[in-house]
């Protein structure tokens, strides 16, 4: 019986339940509150005050609709479009050219208190696509925390119930990993790992992958990878497979977990750009939902329609189901696909028009933003403070989904940059956003009014010291934390619960600067950690790297209180960019530095917790290609290890044997070490 | 009737229609029965904590949040006197010789009975059968009913999936 069916069964199932009406009855005399109370409101005060609220709420409602249209708000106007599909072939032939061909710099003109461009298309004659943003319920996001109670630790993933791709995922009974174009299975039990079992991917030797990541559910395994199909003629070097984005693919595997065969394969041509898998707890049902660039070819300004895979034919998709945004450039073809992952397997997908790139995706329960850098000399729709701001702008594109659905919202530009996924967050209906512009960093707070993004709440002043830029930024519900940096590295908490008066509580400050923090939760509520660097100055405005650091934090109180802090030789860790390379299991958290593998535990020291090492492992990582064994002296190169906790026993995987260098890059030996809770190593399998 | 009916039933009560008492007790009293029975199975107290459930609702009926989920609301009444009986029963058999009887649930072929037979050494389980598989809630709101962080009712519910799939024959 399949589980669903179950569900039906049991709730149609006729349950006896005992009637105790009558001794309710008996025992309690049935009375209103009301009436126990003794008071009634009159009938006249039940009509008018209600009456009275309604007329007030009226002159508070025509206020704010007359100021919204007025040209600043505190010197700082965003530009907003709504999101609409092309009409016709010409006016997508129109656009794409415009785009393209014109010149690097706008020319533009300043009417009607902003910066417009003359040439620009009119607002096309397409039906608009603005939809009710669903984000208004509001929705608790909780932060990628690992459950108290669970015996399996997860990638550490910005949100909890969005996980996120990584090139080793283990579900508790096995660890799975991607070396050269296969999976690898390998079972684990109490720290005893069983052999390797190997799936090829792909086949054929001119199909490689790249950018190649897993993720996994109670059902499915899926892999989700670029592939490139290349011929020996293609000797352009390491370099150019890569970039040659032309002649790549996407690749979707979904594998059926019981027996590892194939359920669906999806291929579509681009490069991809970032998935996510997204659980709806209402449904029960976990979503794919995967992100790729076409690119787009051109004859004589005729463009190319965006293609798609069905059963190995192309199909190619109509214009009138083409978004497109003003507020993005239009290089390429962006392509939104889902897939639901029940027993049907259903695909969905929505093609805009866009950059060739998205340096951010951005994923809650509810939403997908999509964020492209653009720069004031290139794309001057909007003016910030004074004339003299330069910096960069960031586009920033909204869509719904749910269960597959996509759908697109509304579209923004703002200044200033956003450094990574979690400079962004969506919470009750706002988007927070954490910018950063040397001496102009900012926090702006947005919510969604008749399609588009209105200007709420934000901090412009008091973010930073002088020449000091946002370095970091995590949020969570009603409090954010940032780090700026120049010289020190001031760590403000900020009071978010008004999202129309953003408050700076306290800060504290320290030498260098962090680039990741995350809130710690369950018995450590009100504490957080950070990865970043120690630095050194060399003049007013720079400094250099001398090191990377691991800071524990107290967060309870206005001004946060550094309790820990371990130095690190190494310039660079991939936890400084990469926080899925993070083991973070109650109160442990591990990481590698430099082909070391270290575990430590957060304990109570004297008078707070501190930090306490409890696992330091090394190992080699070796050049498949012995030529070039001195890239790999400095010990820079990445292992990609990842540990998890299954059960009272952890596992590390790491890599041991790659070529980087190679046309093809690939991972040629990785291995799986098990330690018991006496951090003994138990098992070591290849 | 839909959560937004109940709701309006229970605004009118509050209001002073003390017939819509009835409407909220035949609305509420399947979930109030089995949030009792899942705890209890099938013992004598469990018409006395329904009774005590409803007295304890019409007396704290002021606490209650119009608008928000009232069968989750009524329900954490019926689990926390419910486990305060459970409680109650188990710290006699520890300061007695006897032992306490295990809990016991109507022998027949409802798949209930024999989903919470099988999930019988784990209370939060059958708590969590009963409000999702049966009742369909959300997550969010069994967390608020039976006062668990949402990922940890996440995590028992899949535990639960599986237990079940492997124990009942109909599987």
């Amino acid at each position: 019986m399949k589980f669903n069916d179950f569900k039906k069964k049991v709730r149609a199932e006729e349950i006896e339940t005992p009637d105790v009406l009558d001794k309710i009855d008996a025992s309690y005399e049935k009375t209103s509150i009301k009436e126990r109370r003794g008071f009634h409101l009159p009938t006249f005060y039940k009509y008018a005050i209600p009456a009275l609220a309604v007329f007030v709420l009226s002159l508070v409602l025509i206020v704010l609709v007359s100021n919204e249209n007025s040209a600043f708000n505190n010197g700082v106007k965003s530009n907003s479009s709504s999101i609409n599909t092309f009409s016709s072939m010409e006016e997508l032939n129109q656009k794409l050219s415009y785009r393209n061909n014109r010149n690097y710099r706008f020319d533009l003109v300043y009417k009607n208190d902003m910066w417009v461009d003359e040439y620009a298309m009119a607002a096309p004659g397409a039906i608009p696509t603005m939809v009710e943003d669903a984000s208004a319920t509001p929705k608790d996001n909780a932060q990628g925390y690992a459950s108290l109670t669970e015996d399996v630790s997860k990638t550490n993933t910005q949100y909890e119930d969005v996980d996120e791709a990584d090139v080793i995922k283990s579900d508790g009974k096995n660890i799975y990993r991607v070396l050269d174009g296969s999976l690898l299975i390998n079972s684990i039990d109490n720290g005893v790992i069983g052999e390797t079992v190997k799936k090829d991917i792909v086949t054929g030797k001119n199909n490689k992958l790249f950018n190649t990541n897993l993720y996994l559910t109670d059902d499915y395994v899926i892999v989700i990878t670029s592939l490139h199909e290349y011929s020996e003629s293609d000797d352009y070097g390491y370099y150019y497979y890569r970039y040659n984005t032309y002649n790549s693919y996407v690749l979707v595997n979904v594998y059926n977990k019981e027996n590892n065969e194939l359920s669906k394969s999806f291929k579509g041509k681009g490069y991809i750009i970032d998935s996510r898998i997204v659980y709806n707890d209402e449904t029960d049902l976990n979503t794919l939902y995967f992100i790729y660039v076409e690119n787009i070819k051109s004859e004589n300004n005729n463009y190319s329609l965006p293609s798609e895979i069905v059963d190995g034919k192309t199909v190619y998709t109509s214009c009138n189901k083409i978004y497109y945004s003003d507020d993005f450039y239009n290089n390429a073809y962006t392509h939104f696909v889902s897939i639901r992952l029940d027993d049907e397997l259903k695909t969905n997908s929505v093609i805009q028009t866009g950059p060739t790139n998205y340096p951010i995706v951005y994923v809650n329960n509810n939403s997908i933003y999509l964020v492209s850098r653009t720069s004031r000399y290139e794309m001057e729709m909007f003016i910030v403070n004074s004339i003299d701001s330069i910096g960069s702008a960031e586009s920033i594109i909204k869509y719904n989904i749910n269960d597959g659905a996509i759908t697109p919202v509304a579209s923004l530009i703002v200044s200033g940059e956003l450094l990574n996924q979690f400079s962004l967050d969506e919470y009750n209906g706002y988007l927070r956003l954490a910018l950063a512009q040397t001496n102009h960093n900012k926090l702006e707070i947005y919510e969604i009014k008749n399609g588009k993004f209105s200007l709420t709440g934000s901090i412009t002043e008091g973010l930073g010291l002088e020449n000091e830029t946002i370095k970091s930024a995590r949020f969570d519900k009603d409090t954010c934390l940032i780090v700026t940096a120049k010289n020190t590295d001031p760590l403000y908490k900020i009071d978010l619960s008004d999202p129309t008066n953003p408050t700076i509580l306290g800060l504290f400050k320290e030498d260098g600067f962090n680039t990741y923090l995350q809130y710690l939760t369950g018995d450590l509520i009100g504490y957080a950690f950070a990865i970043g660097y120690n630095t050194e100055d060399i003049s007013e405005y720079y400094n250099v790297r001398k090191g990377t650091k691991f800071d524990l934090y107290n967060i309870k109180g206005d001004n946060p209180v550094e309790l820990d802090e371990i130095n690190y030789e190494p310039t660079y860790i991939e936890a400084i960019d990469n926080h899925k390379a993070l083991f973070v299991y109650k109160n442990y958290i591990g990481f590698e530095v430099n082909r070391t593998y270290y575990l430590y535990e957060i304990v109570m020291g004297d008078d707070d917790y501190k930090l306490n090492e409890v696992l330091s492992y090394e190992y080699n990582l070796e050049p498949a290609n012995e030529e070039l064994s001195w890239l790999y002296d400095n010990n820079s190169q990445l292992t990609e290890s990842r540990m998890y906790y299954v059960n009272g026993y952890f596992y590390l995987i790491y890599k041991t044997k790659d070529d980087a260098t190679c046309i093809n890059y690939s991972i040629y030996d990785s291995m799986i070490v098990s330690f018991d809770s006496e951090y003994n190593i138990v098992n070591k399998v290849e | 009737m839909n959560n937004h009916e109940l709701n309006l039933c229970v605004k009118e009560y509050m209001d002073g229609n003390i017939e819509k008492f009835n409407d909220i007790y035949y609305e509420t009293k399947k979930i109030v029965y089995l949030s009792i029975y899942s705890i209890l199975g099938n013992s004598a107290e469990i018409e006395d904590i329904m009774q005590d459930t409803y007295m304890k609702m019409i007396n704290n009926l002021d606490s209650y949040k119009l608008g928000t989920n009232f069968k989750a609301w009524i329900s954490s009444i019926a689990r926390n006197l419910s486990l305060n009986e459970y409680n109650k029963k188990k710290r006699i058999v520890e300061l007695g010789d006897d032992e306490m009887d295990s809990i016991n649930y109507q022998y027949d072929n409802s798949l209930i009975n024999k989903s919470l037979y099988i999930l019988n050494n784990d209370t939060d389980m059958k708590q969590i059968f009963v409000y999702r598989i049966i009742f369909n809630m959300g997550f969010r709101d069994i967390s608020d009913i039976m006062n668990i962080p949402k990922s940890t009712i996440h995590d028992t519910y899949k535990k639960m999936i599986k237990i079940i799939k492997e124990n009942l024959e109909e599987f």
